[in-house]
């Protein structure tokens, strides 16, 4: 397996009337190809500002201040505009947050297809036939294509925005919140039906969301963030039975259906905060029921696990584990 | 593409009608509210010119003329109104006795509509490509000039501007005539000359009235476009690569919309503009006729310009609510 998307020392923050507010801190991660990654973080811990960032698509006061986003050999950060808009759904995309909001209301799907392959200098008449096999595999109906927006239901217009940007069959998809907005029944059929095109594809896909349960149940890895920073990553089973992080661990226990051990009285109280320079320490300690002084002297580095691809950012694992 | 939003378009026109026939009561009362009787003006007008050499019937046979016998009920005379009105009878012009009102719109309606028409559509387009420029390069320089310049002229009044290019243009200046709609001695009809002479007359009120008109377009348009330009779906067109002409007609498209809803208000201020802007200008359209009409108490006149305004601004709305009816799908949902 090769590496597809590597993320060095990535920093971003939102510039500001005080200076600019750090999101991303010194943030590094490899991704190999063919894989689902999943990336979780609670709301406000900056994972939207970190998609945007992965595709050079953050707007100000969005700031990228430092780092290199390679894929595909090439740092994406230093595409010209030109280059950059030539690989977008060709080579990569994105689905934003909302995407069920993110289609034209006033011209038709079919048009709205017909866009994208006028942008990539793609014959329009040849390229029908690359539309209905998108369709197909996100079950939806050539019909739609003579639909405005508005005609359809949102469960119909995320598969509409995820059609239209698998249509040119990118390499490396990322996904934004895929589901938020729309009911249970629906989000979990939309997710099934992600996994299945992405393993009958093969293309790598980057999950970025708020909800465990989602990403525990579609990703082959898994990477959880807090204040900018990635507190635990590894493999799927690695990071469901063995927490090496207290705060993937608690996160764990408050999933009644997927924690292994019941409820014990240990939960997460307080809410996320952004990266805070002024804390030298762990940035979890606000929040760590097994913090201890050690935690306050040195801000702790991402080391590995005891198994393979498992690394944490602690400095007493295991002494804190009950 | 499907058909026409005809249940849209139906329900539209039948609004039209409605409305239209309200404007027809509203004018048939309005004379009959007023104080004397056009009748009597005429009368006592002729009675002054001859001497008192005339007939008290003929008072009667001008109160027949107008339709306003005392003596009928005051249905009989909506419906005869009603029926004068379809077959182009407007009545009889009081300041210009004894021509028809018909005769007098007929001449001025014209020279009226291509002011109008001509100043709505410049200052259409090139606001909104003014405003599209300012509202895609926002807070640059560009956009900070067009944002005053814009501003001012939605502040100044018409009538000033028109006083203004006048006295620059055509006292001072001598660069355009001082009034009326071609030069005396041309030939009206399809020749070169003409045609010319009646280009270079409309200079000075078509760029007024475009003048006057244009702030708002501007102004619209920037401040459409920009929620577009920060919108999901523009952002999600940037994600699929599209390339910077394309998102921009997307933006504009979508922010013309809204725009087109400030087109049919603006034709009934065009209107009243036009009005001002023609006395100023010495401009042979209805709007020179309705002050006289104002100043000679000229009821008929006054009664049939009144209509002809009443027709344009509601003929203008319903062209608008169509276009938009077929642009805006989700209008015509909502008609459905
Ligand atoms: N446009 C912006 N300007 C300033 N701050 C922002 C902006 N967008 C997001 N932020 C801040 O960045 C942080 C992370 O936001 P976001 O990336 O949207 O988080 P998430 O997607 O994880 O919910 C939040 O604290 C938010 O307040
Ligand atoms: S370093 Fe200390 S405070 Fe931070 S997570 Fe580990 S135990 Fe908790
Ligand atoms: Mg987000």
């Amino acid at each position: 397996m090769s590496t597809i998307l590597e993320i060095r020392n990535l920093n971003v923050g939102y510039e500001g009337e005080n200076g600019t507010t750090k999101i991303i801190n010194n943030f590094n991660l490899k991704i190999e190809e063919g894989v689902i990654f999943g990336i979780a973080g609670e709301s406000g811990s900056g994972k939207s500002t970190l998609a945007q960032a992965i595709y050079n698509s953050l707007r100000y006061p969005g700031i990228i201040e430092s780092g290199e986003v390679i894929f595909d050999g090439k740092d994406i950060l230093k595409l010209s505009k030109r280059e950059l808009r030539r690989i977008r759904a060709v080579d990569t995309t994105f689905i934003p947050q909302a995407a069920m909001n993110a289609l034209n209301p006033v011209k038709r799907i079919g048009d709205q297809f017909n866009d994208v392959f006028e942008a990539h200098g793609e014959d329009i008449e040849e390229s029908q036939s690359r539309i209905q096999s998108v369709l197909n595999m996100v079950r939806l109906s050539p019909e739609v294509l003579h639909s405005y927006p508005h005609e359809l239901s949102g469960g119909m217009r995320q598969r509409t925005v995820i059609a239209m940007a698998l249509v040119l069959s990118p390499k490396l998809v990322i996904l934004d919140e895929p589901t938020t907005g729309l009911d249970v029944l629906v989000e979990h059929d939309i997710l099934r039906d992600i996994k299945r095109i992405q393993r009958q594809k093969g293309f790598t896909m980057l999950v970025i969301t708020h909800d465990l349960s989602i990403l525990y149940q579609i990703s082959d890895w898994i990477a959880m963030v807090y204040a900018g920073e990635i507190t635990e990553y590894g493999k799927r089973e690695d990071m469901l039975n063995s927490p090496l992080h207290p705060y993937n661990y608690l996160l764990l226990k408050s999933l009644p259906r997927i924690g292994a051990e019941r409820y014990d009285g240990i939960k997460l109280i307080g809410a996320p905060s952004n990266y805070s320079e002024t804390n030298k320490g762990c940035q979890f300690i606000t929040r760590c029921p097994f913090s201890k002084n050690e935690c306050q002297i040195t801000h702790p580095e991402l080391e590995a696990g005891y198994g393979n691809d498992h690394y944490y950012r602690c400095v007493r694992t295991p002494d804190w584990k009950p | 593409m499907t058909a026409l939003p005809i249940k849209y378009i139906i329900k539209r026109i039948v609004i039209f009608i409605a409305v239209f026939f309200g404007a027809l009561t509203l004018n048939f009362m309005l004379p009959r509210l007023m104080p004397g009787n056009p009748a009597e003006i005429v009368y006592e007008d002729l009675l002054r010119d001859s001497g008192g050499d005339i007939n008290i019937s003929f008072l009667h046979q001008l109160e027949a003329e107008y339709g306003i016998s005392n003596n009928k009920p005051i249905w009989i005379q909506f419906f005869s109104y009603l029926n004068d009105l379809f077959h182009g009878n407007l009545g009889i012009s009081i300041a210009f006795f004894p021509v028809p009102v018909s005769t007098i719109l007929y001449e001025a309606l014209p020279w009226t509509l291509f002011l109008v028409i001509s100043s709505i559509t410049i200052s259409f387009f090139i606001g909104n490509r003014l405003g599209r420029y300012a509202g895609l390069n926002r807070n640059h320089a560009g956009d900070l000039i067009i944002d005053l310049f814009s501003m001012f002229m939605a502040a100044f009044p018409a009538f000033v501007l028109a006083f203004l290019m006048l006295d620059i243009f055509s006292v001072y200046g001598k660069l355009f005539p001082v009034g009326g709609a071609f030069a005396v001695g041309v030939n009206m009809g399809l020749n070169v000359p003409f045609i010319v002479s009646t280009l270079y007359h409309a200079v000075l009120p078509v760029a007024t009235i475009t003048l006057t008109s244009l702030g708002g377009w501007v102004l619209g348009m920037r401040n459409n476009i920009i929620p577009n330009v920060n919108s999901d779906y523009i952002g999600f067109s940037q994600n699929l690569g599209l390339k910077d002409y394309q998102v921009k007609r997307i933006a504009y498209r979508n922010a013309l919309l809204p725009n087109l809803t400030g087109f049919s208000m603006s034709i009934g201020l065009s209107v009243s503009g036009v009005i001002i802007e023609e006395s100023i200008f010495s401009y042979p359209g209805v709007g020179m006729y309705m002050i006289t009409a104002i100043d000679d108490l000229d009821y008929p006149l006054l009664q049939g310009i009144f209509l002809m305004v009443i027709i344009a601004v509601l003929v203008g709305n319903l062209i608008v609510d169509i276009l938009l009816g077929i642009l805006d799908p989700r209008i015509k949902q909502e008609g459905d």
